[in-house]
């Protein structure tokens, strides 16, 4: 941050600026120029320097932190904090409008006589019927060794791609479409 | 910092204070979201459970008890019900898009395999949750599920004996399921995301080296 | 006013003042906690400078900010904060009360088989009646003489929606809507109803009352 002074600013004005930024815990360093007097605040929060705008023969500041934020990105509280927040904000309110206009149901007592309910069928016992289906007749029980490989291949994909070298970037793309796109079939209605 | 620069009170103040860096494409970070969610369904399922009583006499008596007397039962039911949808969903979107980043090597791979236990824990607790109503769904949903655990070629008749309780689906089904759901499952949830989130702050504090 | 940011970097500090000096710029350079300001003292500006240097590199041109300029920032910031702290606020209250709520004991308890307790005796005189909740239902208890208790449901069987009431003086229960008269066991005396009132087992323990199960 550089404080600007007017044009017509005295030592005394200088000094003001300096004595102001000591009173905060800044360090300031006078930058000769011929034009104007410039303060340069070298050491501390330049956030706290903010209010050096309100002194009478200020004619401005110059923020100086742009790039290094630019490079470093800014910090967590108070801007990524605000973003979260007004997320959050959203995202509670969404659930509280599904909760009051789409609640979940309770369907009807449990009666091991009568037969099973139509239509209530959860995404997981339908993607395991599905995939058991697929199998053919009689070795549907392979849908478990199947699932479980296709979990190992998920958890070895890291490993996959360092080995794959050069090419594998693009393999772990393909093996990962084709498990989503064998998860996705399973779950379609 | 002036604060206070010691204990977990500095540990919190520097995480919130800390830069961060600029990522491209930010919108497709969920891990705060899930967080916000999961944190929500603790909430509600603690209140939940002040009312629910994990009998097959009383289940679906006291969830509807839920809905209708208890005060704001609508809300804390609907909520934790439609919460675990978007865990799910936001949960499979995180798996998705670190894939087809291919942001699970290096020095993230320990959080890979975290990440992957945690999606299979939260479908845990979305199954052993859909049971807690024991209505008529829920009741034919644990029947047809055993039924396919059981196809499970040498562990599937012992874990779906281990998993219905007794010789037929009833009340050691639904004690089991309620255990799981609310003791064994949110704890091992907890530990994952605690170990997960101190993994991260280790990260971002230059503790580990790449 | 215009100045150039640099990054704590000795090499391109070296060679920003090496353009300068063969510009025939004067420089006035200041090192701070994070970054290297230079200000073109006299003979250009600092964007002439940036120009003319090789290659740009981190070097970046900063621009003064009047105070007007900060003013307004700081009133946009206060209001921001405002805004933010009174949503915070706003959340904080919409969780707090709806759990708050939640846990409050409601006003019917869930119905449990077996005995319930719903009065007690020194509410209840003889000749005098109680409307208690138990679980979805409303019980009327009724004590006739010193001793007898009886419990009936209370809603009328005739239209669900009217309330029951009892009338000591002729030891009946009535519903103001429609004129239906029961005795003390659920029967119908007259009116319109069709079908007879449901009652429970009620008991005295000590002194309080319990409900049993419906006969």
């Amino acid at each position: 941050m550089i404080v600007v002074l007017d044009r017509g600013a005295t030592q005394d004005d200088v000094a003001e600026v300096l004595d102001e930024l000591a009173a905060l815990g800044l360090e300031g360093r006078v930058l000769r120029t011929t034009e104007r007097s410039l303060v340069h605040v070298s050491r501390g929060s330049t956030r706290l320097a903010r209010r050096l705008a309100r002194m009478e023969r200020v004619t401005g500041l110059v923020p100086t932190s742009g790039p290094r934020v630019r490079r470093e990105g800014r910090r967590f509280y108070p801007y990524h904090f605000v973003t979260w927040c007004a997320v959050a904000f959203l995202a509670m309110g969404a659930l509280v409008a599904l909760a009051g206009f789409l609640p979940p149901g309770l369907g009807d007592a449990v009666d091991p006589r009568a037969p099973a309910p139509a239509g209530f069928e959860p995404w997981y016992l339908r993607g395991l019927q599905r995939a058991a289906a697929a199998f053919p007749a009689g070795s549907a029980w392979m849908v478990w060794p199947a699932a479980l490989a296709a979990l190992v291949l998920l958890y070895l994909m890291p490993r996959l791609e360092r080995a794959g070298g050069a090419r594998g970037r693009s393999a772990a793309l393909a093996v990962g479409g084709a498990l989503l796109a064998i998860f996705v079939y399973v779950l379609l209605p | 910092m002036r604060l206070s620069e010691h204990g977990l009170l500095g540990t919190f103040y520097a995480a919130m204070r800390r830069p961060v860096p600029p990522a491209g494409r930010g919108y497709l970070r969920f891990g705060w979201l899930l967080l916000l969610l999961l944190a929500a369904q603790v909430i509600s399922g603690v209140l939940l459970a002040v009312y629910y009583r994990p009998t097959p006499e009383l289940a679906s008596k006291s969830v509807a008890y839920i809905m209708r007397s208890v005060r704001w039962g609508w809300l804390i039911r609907g909520i934790h019900h439609w919460a675990s949808f978007f865990v799910l969903a936001l949960a499979g979107l995180q798996l998705v898009r670190i894939v087809a980043t291919g942001a699970y090597q290096g020095v993230r791979r320990p959080r890979w395999t975290l990440g992957l236990l945690l999606l299979l824990a939260l479908v845990g607790l979305a199954i052993s949750g859909d049971l807690l109503p024991w209505d008529a769904d829920a009741y034919w949903t644990a029947r047809a599920l055993l039924a396919e655990v059981e196809r499970m070629p040498w562990l599937g008749a012992g874990l779906a004996n281990v998993l219905r309780g007794s010789a037929d689906v009833g009340a050691d089904t639904l004690s089991r399921a309620f255990v799981l759901h609310v003791l064994l499952l949110p704890a091992l949830v907890l530990l994952l995301v605690g170990v997960n989130l101190w993994m991260l702050e280790r990260r971002a504090r230059g503790e580990v080296r790449q | 006013m215009s100045f150039l940011v640099l990054p704590l970097d000795d090499d391109l500090l070296a060679r920003v003042e090496q353009t300068a000096a063969a510009r025939g710029l004067c420089l006035d350079v200041s090192r701070g906690e994070e970054q290297v300001i230079v200000c073109v003292a006299s003979g250009g500006s600092a964007a002439e400078l940036l120009e003319a240097l090789p290659e740009r590199g981190a070097v970046e041109l900063v621009e003064l900010q009047r105070r007007e300029v900060y003013a307004r920032q700081r009133a946009r910031r206060r209001l921001l904060s405002a805004l933010v702290a009174s949503l915070a606020l706003l959340t904080a209250v919409g969780w707090a009360i709806p759990i708050a709520g939640f846990l409050r004991p409601p006003p019917a308890p869930l119905h449990t088989p077996g005995f319930v307790p719903v009065a007690s005796v020194q509410r209840l005189p003889p000749g005098g009646a109680q409307r208690v909740w138990v679980g979805e239902r409303q019980v009327l208890v009724v004590q006739l003489r010193a001793g007898r208790y009886f419990a009936l449901d209370g809603r009328c069987t005739f239209m669900e929606d009217c309330q029951l009431e009892w009338d000591p003086g002729r030891e009946r229960v009535v519903c103001p809507c429609h004129g239906c008269v029961f005795d003390v066991y659920g029967n119908i005396v007259s009116g319109p109803p069709w079908a007879p009132l449901p009652s429970y087992t009620v008991e005295r323990i000590g002194d309080r009352l319990y409900l049993g199960e419906r006969k």
